[in-house]
């Protein structure tokens, strides 16, 4: 399928039943046993196997986009872990990864996550060091063959338009990104203080397909998210919920929801106009399967044009 | 109070609100010119402004951005009205030290950093490690520096349980009772500090200092 196929046939296709993202790949890695404090990209290289049955799983559980193990494969994050020089091999297998657990008829998504760093007067960074390291990755993440690309966890609305506008210098792919919002007295916000409407206002006028929202709130506390987010945007939506929120039982984290509220409360935000769901921290192939489950014969009316 | 100091502690305050440094480094060196009393321009004027925003940040009125940067308003002028303190032995008052890092194995600096900082806006003094910092340092530095407080922080379950043997590491040196081991970071709560036997948790950054401040029987002097 040609680049531009696929931008037509996923977006096309959402607009006549919803279609669901693959859930959590960094649970997943610990559940196998990725060592403390390594970098979960690095298996990539040292345990592709793992990664692959990983996507399988996702792709077996009904998803319909399996995003690649590239979240912290951006330059400056790398960095952090002192592997920058195997950025462009990490991310190329990755899709390499991804592209062999995926059948004709799904979507690989080149996955990219926040930098960790904090950009001027706040942190040292500049924008234009950002949108490079986005640019950069993309880059490799496209000619490597991904189909669309799947930003996410956007904790500041700049590094967010740094990301588009980094994506969009290397390729035309469907773009899809998502922000993170903490729930606040006064409403939702990102932990650098955007408010919903005005940070999906200016990313759909960056240049993004698809927004939406990742990680830090549980379900229940993204269907409010979504009414909010509903009224801000002309694009269809994406929601990727964690699996409630986190508790700490013997210094190990977990995540207490089961996939059938998940999937009850997806099922929700899908009533209320969302197009592509799936699942953030504590997820599993379980709940994609859920989701999938009380999919059937559910009437779909997309929010957006 | 005179109303000229009154009118300047106010200026100093809101230096800080409006995060400008350039400000309160420019009031901090008028002050000292002056002859103010350092102690109630940091205690009256900067600090104040942080726990302001401190308060704002808690009700979720104000966000990261304001917080870093007030703070970092107050240790610049901190820094310039501590220089007279210091020079007169006489005038040295012992701020509290801290000792803080992120636990081996863990790279997550964002909330380690800003719990530092606003430490130290709140007039600690404290040595950073930085991140990754291996158990047996943070004993070494402990032992070194003598701080009232050894900050841990984890943001990866996985790597917490390192911070079990930075406590072993304490006892073997004999240093156990001569500190308080605070941890916190996303996965950390009171019982986790409970389980591994450290005195404090603290949840975010605000909280950090009100434990501290607390545990040293700070007592505020305004209001």
């Amino acid at each position: 399928m040609s680049p531009k196929e696929s931008k037509k046939s996923i977006l096309d296709l959402s607009r006549r039943r919803a279609l669901l993202f693959d859930g959590a790949m960094g649970t997943m890695l610990f559940s196998y046993g990725l060592p403390f404090g390594t970098p979960p990209e690095l298996w990539n290289l040292s345990q592709p196997e793992i990664v692959l049955k990983i996507h399988k799983k996702y792709i077996q559980a009904g998803a319909d986009v399996i995003q690649t193990n590239t979240f912290g494969a951006s330059s400056l994050k790398l960095k952090k872990s002192g592997i920058e020089k195997k950025m462009d091999k990490i991310n190329k297998t990755a899709v390499k990864i991804a592209r062999k657990a995926c059948p004709d008829g799904k979507y690989v998504a080149g996955n990219i996550g926040p930098t960790g760093e904090f950009l001027e007067p706040v942190g040292k960074v500049k924008y234009k060091d950002l949108k490079k390291a986005f640019s950069e990755q993309a880059e490799i993440l496209r000619s490597a063959g991904i189909d669309l690309f799947s930003v996410e966890t956007m904790y500041d609305l700049r590094e967010a338009l740094a990301a588009i506008e980094g994506v969009r210098e290397v390729s035309s792919l469907p773009l899809f990104i998502c922000m993170t919002f903490e729930k606040k007295t006064k409403g939702y916000f990102t932990l650098m203080g955007d408010e919903v409407s005005s940070s999906l206002k200016k990313l759909e006028k960056a240049g993004a397909d698809v927004v939406g929202a990742n990680c830090t709130l549980g379900s229940k506390d993204m269907i409010r998210l979504v009414s909010v987010m509903k009224k801000s945007t002309k694009l269809p939506l994406i929601v990727q919920p964690n699996a409630g929120m986190p508790k700490l039982v013997k210094g190990k984290t977990v995540y207490l929801q089961k996939p059938a509220s998940f999937a009850n409360d997806v099922l929700k935000m899908i009533k209320l106009g969302v197009s592509f769901a799936g699942g953030c921290c504590g997820t599993t192939p379980e709940f994609i399967k859920m989701i999938k489950k009380s999919l059937t014969g559910l009437e779909y009316k997309p929010s957006g044009l | 109070m005179e109303k000229k100091l009154k009118g300047f502690l106010e200026e100093c305050y809101n230096a800080v609100l409006e995060g400008d440094k350039q400000k309160a480094e420019k009031l901090a060196t008028e002050a000292v010119k002056s002859g103010y009393d350092p102690y109630l321009v940091i205690e009256n004027g900067l600090v104040q402004g942080i726990e302001k925003l401190g308060e704002r940040w808690e009700q979720g009125t104000c966000f990261l951005p304001e917080l870093v940067l007030g703070a970092e308003a107050v240790k610049a002028g901190i820094s310039i009205l501590q220089e007279p303190i210091l020079k007169s032995k006489a005038g040295r008052k012992n701020l509290p030290r801290v000792i803080i890092g992120t636990i081996e194995g863990d790279i997550h600096d964002i909330g380690k950093t800003l719990v530092a900082t606003m430490l130290s806006a709140n007039g600690f003094e404290v040595i950073d490690l930085g991140v990754d910092v291996k158990s047996d340092n943070f004993v070494k530095m402990a032992k070194k520096y003598e701080p009232k407080f050894l900050c841990l922080s984890s943001l990866l379950t996985t790597t917490m349980q390192n911070e079990i043997r930075v406590i072993e590491g304490l006892k073997k040196a004999n240093l156990r009772k001569k500190l308080k081991v605070m941890v916190g970071g996303a996965p950390a709560s009171l019982s986790w500090a409970k389980e591994i036997g450290a005195d404090l948790y603290a949840e975010n950054a605000i909280s950090a200092v009100k434990v501290a401040q607390r545990e040293i029987g700070h007592e505020s002097k305004r209001k």
